[in-house]
């Protein structure tokens, strides 16, 4: 008898599960140890077929190419940032997202649209999480009315390993967690995690299931103030 | 590859962004994820561009790379082959399928991992029904979905999912055997 899980598993390192049956087990693979054990053991097993692959030399000009597209762009930076000095917050929005996703190259024109027009309409304070110096990895919006959070993961990568794990730290307090988040938009119940007129949101690298202390243990990877919108008439 | 105990170290710095070590990295790895890339996408133009967001996506995630969970390379070419599935199944879904079958060399050198691994899994994989194998290795090497494995073997799509767990099942108990 074959454990089902573990065939998954197996599927999975193999590349032949269909996109729906790749998707709902990726999102296993986000806080079950067991099942990335699995994986792990399938990849081992199955690495001499990556080894005799044969060495084939990329064309000269790629690194290149890889070198801009891993660069942080000043120019783009600077429009961030004078857009957040600015009254125009939805227009520099638009451009972090939209670099984010051009970076990313596979969401759809549509769906950044779509994130535009919900981010301007509803909320009232917006961190972009960065590490430094670089492109957004996660945009965080605070909607004081209905007391949420809004995450949407511009270029964060899954970690298969590893839990990403979101704080609010107000000004004066220790850090209390948001909860964990993935690569997928997700909202957060903040009602009893509002943020005040001065708070920082920071994303954590902790074990699977988050931290265990209740403060972050990992390495706070991307972080950002959570600025106020002006009001809007 | 000569180096390939430092790419750890390497990895560990291009987490902390650092830009020379990034460069060694590709240095010592691009021909061998090059190779993985066209294994799965030989006739198309899109394997450059794909190369290119496998070191993005490495760029950005080496933070996580953690070396208990497996080689640095492993960890690699993991990246590479799901990023290339993913452009082979979008080029099939258009209709475009694949007119070049790898033959891969079971026997061939394989740098980078453990020889003693090496030699368990060509032991485990010459023991397994050759059809068993060749669906293994095609899936694993080509990209193969079970759809294509279907077409190719002239069998219906519930029969290559069972021969692909089948075989997997007695890859991992011939492999604990050890």
């Amino acid at each position: 008898m074959t454990d089902p899980m573990d065939m998954t598993a197996a599927e999975y390192v193999l590349g032949t599960l269909d996109a729906d049956e790749r998707a709902a087990f990726e999102r296993i693979l986000m806080d079950d140890a067991q099942a990335v054990a699995e994986v792990a053991a399938w990849q081992r097993r199955l690495a001499l077929l990556d080894a005799i692959a044969p060495d084939v030399t990329p064309s000269p000009e790629l690194w290149a190419r890889i070198e801009a597209a891993t660069r942080p762009e000043a120019a783009n930076d600077n429009r961030v940032a004078s857009g957040w000095r600015g009254a125009a917050v939805a227009a520099a929005l638009l451009a972090c997202v939209s670099s984010g996703l051009a970076v990313m190259g596979w969401q759809k024109p549509a769906e950044t649209r779509v994130v535009t027009r919900t981010v301007a309409s509803k909320m009232d304070a917006v961190a972009t999480l960065t590490p430094e110096g670089a492109t957004p990895a996660v945009l965080v919006g605070w909607h004081e009315a209905s007391g949420r959070y809004e995450v949407r993961p511009v270029t964060m990568d899954v970690d298969p390993v590893h839990a990403h794990q979101l704080w609010l730290i107000v000004e004066g307090e220790g850090p209390r967690s948001l909860g964990l988040i993935g690569n997928e938009a997700r909202w957060i119940d903040g009602r009893a995690l509002r943020p005040g007129q001065s708070a920082t949101i920071a994303v954590s690298v902790e074990p699977l299931g988050g931290s265990k202390t209740g403060s972050p243990t990992g390495p706070v990877i991307y972080s950002g103030k959570l600025i106020r919108l002006p009001e809007r008439s | 590859m000569r180096h390939m105990d430092d790419l750890e170290q390497l990895l560990h710095r291009v987490g902390q962004q650092d830009r020379a070590a990034f460069a060694l990295l590709y240095e010592r790895t691009s021909a061998k994820l090059n190779g993985i890339v066209r294994r799965i996408l030989p006739e198309m133009t899109l394997a450059d561009d794909v190369l290119q967001d496998v070191y993005v996506r490495i760029w950005r995630s080496a933070a996580g790379y953690e070396a208990s969970r497996g080689r640095p390379v492993t960890w690699m070419a993991a990246i590479a082959r799901n990023l290339a599935i993913d452009v082979r199944r979008r080029e099939a879904s258009r209709g475009l399928g694949r007119q070049v079958v790898y033959e891969p060399d079971l026997g061939g050198a394989a740098p980078g991992i453990d020889a003693e691994l090496a030699l368990a899994l060509r032991r485990c994989l010459e023991v397994l029904e050759p059809v068993q194998r060749e669906m293994i290795v095609a899936a694993y090497c080509e990209g193969m979905s079970r759809e294509e494995l279907a077409d190719r073997h002239t069998r219906p799509v519930g029969t290559v999912k069972s021969w692909l767990h089948r075989g997997l099942a007695a890859l991992k108990a011939c492999l604990s055997d050890d």
